[in-house]
């Protein structure tokens, strides 16, 4: 039953992609800035084909940021039966709603695992936060169903952005890590951090699992003993060599290192202040020059410097802690999208047993609706009609950032609460038999 | 931010929230109603002032002739040019009198394909007429324009614009000797007044239109800054009417309508918003708190709210702030017995507002770009009506909220949690709660009893029996949250599409449908009021679908409180680009939607459902075409005359649409009136 409505929701959402292709809707989204980034956008892209074909190298200029691979692998976009590129992106989509769905399904499995490994140390009046068997056979619909009625997925595979392209990566990095497959998930760990570089700090969470599933038993586990160090190593050094393959390879391709200014560079120093949804733009052109270096080093660190007290505490969740991480990437990188968020919301309900616990949800769904709608509008008043300035678009991608850093604090609240349920049984009483409240300091 | 981690807070508030919250939404929307018809009052808006400095209003001497003789002269010879055939625009004469003056002078063709082959011929071309005023001082990268539309004599409908003509002439004349010009100055004479304006914006920036095709430009300037557009006949004047609103509500900057209504002052013309004459003590702020002003000033803002809140542009103007060229109309009305302002007075003002804007040293920025005006003089800012709209938006939203609080509570609650609910943050209401539980526990047995029973009832249900629950009223038809979330979601994707039925269907009808021999008008009309009719048994045939029950299956709460949401979400999007348009559909929608909710009482569901129908975009529009004709001998005339109007209007804003990208028709059909349909659908609803 669950199968079959993930099949009939999947097609509806393939139908509805292809139906608003056909419109022109896609060529307006290709113009917003929400959607499309320098790093993400198929028009520069494209520039880069017709750059290489005049044997121009497509880094000399500041129009191509793509990886040297990628330039040569979305060539294929073009030998796609039926509009060729359109086509490659609604395959991607459906590329990624099945692997959303095996995401899912595996995604339960584990869970269960983990839960019947761990269920002696629960507390015997917390049966009603366990999940269940039936609970989790809903769960792959759940994400589809998610997926296909995500504005934000929708937009970024309409508006033909390349991030559709690394989300999938992501996802197959995340799958395989579930699936415990050492070998393909470091690949496309370094697939996915060749592409993008921020994906780099996903190392920590997948070093993680694969030593918490390397070991038997689940209570004599250490985190920083010899053994622990010496996996994170070997996990680290796969990933390494296979990026450190993926660089020489470029080098060999191009024959010359300016590639990496073009595509890390230019993520790292930001020199592209187009307005997007992220916090940088407004900041760096306000910002003297001589601050610069300095305030960049800072603005980078918020994406990179989390992963550490973020592992301490979830050291024995990688999962979860894999897509945290995820989720703060998408706040914190350079060039946000939409693209970044529809890779964490269509993953959301995988921690739908903590729901209960979710506390703004009105609030977050609101703002997000509101960016949503506001944005083109107040882009058009400040660029288009003149009347507004740059400070009511701005307001809005805060407003945006808010929103995202709402929900995942809320989330990290619910996921805590709820292994503190797991832990302490989940109707907590006071002495005289009302009920505790429970207050997160 | 300590209402959302503090429990304790977030409950003081949510109980707030929860036992007010009738009394709350209708505070909010009377105050904000009450707030926003008072800005018109004398002491709570501001006078008006120039924050441009380099505009230097009025600082110049004149250098015109104290009797402009060439004026008249031009006019003379107009009159006798454009009587030779009444039908026809002067293009030719215009064209080489600005020949003769020396100036680079130009015409520019351009067609209109008309959408919905509406018009016979379908294509109707034009010609525009312009001439460039090279400045001496610079190299041609900055312009002002003056544009006058053309209008044959034999078009009574709208006033003659050949005094404007003659003065353009005449001024070139005067302007070309002067030295001081760091501008080039454009004279533009459009034909087809809006359409001409388009054309040749969309010629001079070389952009794109579906259906006005227009011509490349052969001469051109630099950026424009400023456009003035003339209206004004071939007899001498009485007074000034300012017109400025533009496409979509966009208005100019408050500087330049300063800068027209001042230099009219200065020559002691007389300068009036819509027509509405205002007393002296109104502006000048000694004594214009009395309630007579009051009034004035207040129709004089309901009415610039009325034009604004179209989205249609009242002039030329219009279009020009499309392209980020701040520009007013300025019309000349002809009305016996009041004092005279000749073509030389005329003159001077339009002398006098162009070299003010010569002196500008950069665009308009200064100043406010979203107003109202009560009065020439006076003004009331985004900043002191945004609070007002925004508390009338509010008193939907409360009642979402409080809905959302609702249906999202009572599952919480069945677990056990301290979420949102507030009531077990104190122990007193604890207690009361827990007497209060004990009273209801047998009905809530029963409940869980019927639910069992029925076919459906899920594992959720099931979990309901351990649970304790508080609030019981509503609890059979409230299951688990997602699946509410569900049921309510064939509701929101129909009425999703009938919007785009209703938005669409004009033009598809017409591209599938066979040429009957109806006009365009009414085909249009009719259309939109099938759509709106098969819209309205919406409710009626999902009813069916759901094969047992005979009601509509869903969850009420949850779908007014995401009705509800959405439109506070459109009104207020809706309000950054057109106050007025906003305003007037908060003030109507916002009482009725907030109300409506599904009752046994048979009375009462029809009179809700009366309410409904009289606020949905369809009659909105009949009654704006019934106001718009009020002046009727009898109340037969006002209906047929009222349906005809609004017919006119739902053409001129279909075309509008198509033509220049007007928005209000997409607004209403794809975003009201969807909206609209979700509150629909809620009198349907069993109440049980």
């Amino acid at each position: 039953m669950a199968v079959l409505g993930a099949y009939f929701l999947g097609t509806f959402g393939i139908f509805l992609r292809i139906v608003l292709m056909k419109t022109n809707f896609p060529k307006w989204l290709q113009s917003r800035n929400e959607v499309v980034t320098p790093v993400t956008s198929w028009e520069r892209v494209e520039e880069g084909f017709s750059l290489q074909k005049q044997f121009i190298s497509p880094y000399s200029g500041d129009m191509f940021h793509e990886t040297p691979l990628a330039l040569r692998c979305l060539k294929l976009a073009y030998y796609f039966p039926f509009d060729g590129v359109k086509t490659f992106f609604i395959v991607i989509d459906i590329l990624t709603m099945i692997f959303l769905y095996r995401i899912a399904s595996a995604f339960g499995d584990q869970m269960l695992k983990e839960q019947a490994a761990e269920k002696s140390e629960y507390s015997p009046k917390a049966e009603s936060l366990l999940v269940t068997a039936k609970q989790l056979s809903m769960l792959p619909s759940t994400l589809i169903a998610v997926h296909v009625f995500n504005p934000f997925s929708i937009m970024t595979t309409l508006a033909m952005t390349t991030s559709s392209v690394s989300n999938l990566m992501t996802l197959l990095t995340f799958y395989y890590l579930i699936k415990g497959n050492k070998l393909m998930c470091t690949l496309f760990l370094a697939l996915s951090t060749y592409q993008t570089l921020y994906p780099l700090v996903l190392i920590v969470p997948v070093a993680l699992h694969f030593y918490r599933n390397s070991i038997s038993s689940t209570s004599a586990q250490s985190f920083v003993s010899g053994e622990a160090v010496s996996s994170y190593i070997i996990t680290s050094s796969m990933f390494l060599i296979l990026f450190g393959f993926l660089i020489g390879v470029s080098y060999v391709l191009e024959g010359s290192w300016d590639f990496l200014f073009s595509t890390y560079g230019f993520i790292l120093t930001v020199p592209d202040l187009t307005p997007n949804t992220g916090i940088f733009w407004y900041f760096f052109t306000e910002m003297f020059d001589h601050f610069r270096t300095f305030f960049v080093c800072v603005f980078q660190m918020n994406a990179f410097i989390y992963t550490i007290p973020l592992a301490v505490k979830f050291t024995k969740r990688p999962l979860f802690l894999m897509y945290v991480l995820m989720f703060l990437t998408s706040i914190f990188k350079s060039y946000p999208s939409y693209g970044d968020a529809a890779l964490y919301i269509s993953l959301l309900p995988l921690w739908k047993h903590t729901f209960c616990y979710l506390r703004n949800t009105l609030m977050i769904v609101g703002m997000f609706m509101c960016c949503i709608v506001l944005s083109p509008i107040l882009y058009h008043l400040w660029i288009f009609a003149g009347s507004a300035n740059a400070n009511f678009y701005f307001a809005i991608t805060l407003t945006y950032s808010t929103a995202q850093i709402l929900l995942f604090t809320d989330l990290l609240f619910a996921y805590i609460r709820w292994e503190y349920g797991l832990y302490n049984g989940k109707d907590i009483r006071n002495p005289d038999g009302s009920k505790t409240l429970i207050i997160l300091e | 931010m300590g209402f959302l981690t503090d429990e304790k807070q977030r409950g003081r508030l949510i109980t707030l929230l929860e036992r007010h919250h009738h009394k709350l939404s209708l505070l909010s929307y009377i105050i904000g109603l009450g707030g926003f018809l008072a800005l018109a009052y004398q002491p709570l808006n501001a006078s008006t002032y120039f924050s441009e400095n380099a505009l230097l209003p009025g600082l110049v001497e004149t250098e015109l002739p104290r009797t402009l003789d060439s004026a008249t002269v031009y006019r003379k010879e107009l009159e006798e040019e454009m009587k030779t055939d009444t039908k026809l625009s002067p293009h030719k004469w215009i064209y080489s009198k600005f020949r003769e003056l020396g100036l680079e002078t130009f015409t520019q063709n351009f067609s209109v394909v008309y959408p919905f082959k509406s018009v016979s011929a379908r294509v109707v071309a034009g010609e525009n007429v312009y001439s460039i005023l090279r400045a001496r001082r610079t190299a041609s990268t900055e312009a002002l324009v003056l544009s006058v539309p053309l209008r044959p004599l034999a078009n009574k409908a709208k006033t003659g614009t050949g005094g404007g003509i003659a003065l353009a002439l005449a001024l070139a004349k005067e302007f070309k000797q002067k030295p001081y010009w760091s501008k080039d100055i454009i004279f533009l004479f459009t034909d087809f007044d809006e359409i001409g304006a388009m054309a040749w914006l969309d010629g001079y920036h070389q952009t794109d239109s579906q259906y006005i095709i227009a011509n490349d430009l052969e001469g051109r300037s630099g950026a424009i800054i400023a456009a003035i557009n003339l209206e004004l006949p071939l007899e001498n004047v009485n007074y000034f009417n300012v017109k400025l609103e533009g496409l979509n509500g966009q208005l100019p900057n408050l500087d330049l309508v300063n800068l027209v209504v001042k230099l009219c002052r200065r020559e002691r013309a007389q300068v009036m918003l819509h027509h509405m004459s205002e007393d002296r003590g109104y502006i000048h702020s000694e004594h214009g708190d009395t309630f007579k002003d009051y009034k004035q000033a207040l129709s004089t803002m309901l009415k610039m709210m009325w034009y604004q809140a179209s989205g249609a542009p009242s002039g030329n103007h219009g279009l020009f702030q499309k392209f980020h060229i701040e520009s007013v109309s300025l019309e000349g009305v002809v009305k016996k017995g009041q004092r005279q302002s000749d073509i030389h007075a005329t003159a001077k003002i339009i002398e006098g507002i162009f070299r003010s804007l010569n002196n500008l040293l950069e665009r308009f920025h200064q100043s406010f770009f979203f107003y109202l005006l009560p009065s020439t003089s006076r003004y009331v800012s985004i900043g002191m009506y945004m609070p007002w709209f925004g508390l009338m938006a509010l008193a939907g939203l409360i009642q979402g909220i409080v809905l959302w609080l609702a249906t999202s509570e009572d599952p919480n609650k069945q677990e056990g949690e301290p979420l949102a609910s507030s009531k077990e943050t104190s122990d007193a209401t604890m207690e009361n709660k827990d007497k209060l539980d004990e009273s209801i526990s047998e009905r809530e047995k029963d409940n869980n009893a019927i639910t069992r029973e029925s076919p459906g009832a899920s594992e959720d249900d099931k979990v309901q029996d351990s649970g304790d629950i508080k609030d019981i009223p509503e609890d059979q038809e409230e299951k688990n949250g997602k699946k509410d979330l569900v049921s309510i979601v064939p509701v929101i994707l129909v009425a999703m599409l009938l919007g785009w039925m209703a938005h669409q269907g004009p033009e598809l009808l017409t591209r599938i449908m066979p040429r009957f021999r109806i006009q365009t008008e009414d085909m249009i009309l009719y259309s939109m009021l099938a759509i709106f009719t098969a819209a309205l048994v919406y409710p009626k045939l999902m009813k069916k679908k759901a094969s047992e029950s005979n009601i509509l299956n869903l969850n009420w709460k949850l779908l007014k409180s995401v009705a509800l949401v959405l439109q506070t979400l459109a009104l207020t999007s809706l309000s950054l680009m057109n106050i007025s348009l906003a305003f007037f559909l908060t003030a109507l929608m916002v009482p009725v939607t907030t109300l409506v909710r599904p009752c046994n009482n048979r009375f009462l569901r029809l009179l809700q459902m009366a309410a409904l129908v009289l606020v949905s975009p369809m009659s909105l529009m009949l009654m704006v075409g019934i106001i718009s004709s009020v002046p009727q001998d009898s109340p037969l005339e006002l209906i047929t005359q009222g349906f005809a109007n609004s017919k006119e209007l739902i053409f001129l804003g279909v075309m509008d649409a198509h033509l220049f990208n007007a928005w209000t028709e997409t607004v209403i059909t794809a975003v009201v009136f969807p909206v609209w349909l979700m509150f629909w659908a809620i009198p349907w609803i069993d109440s049980n």
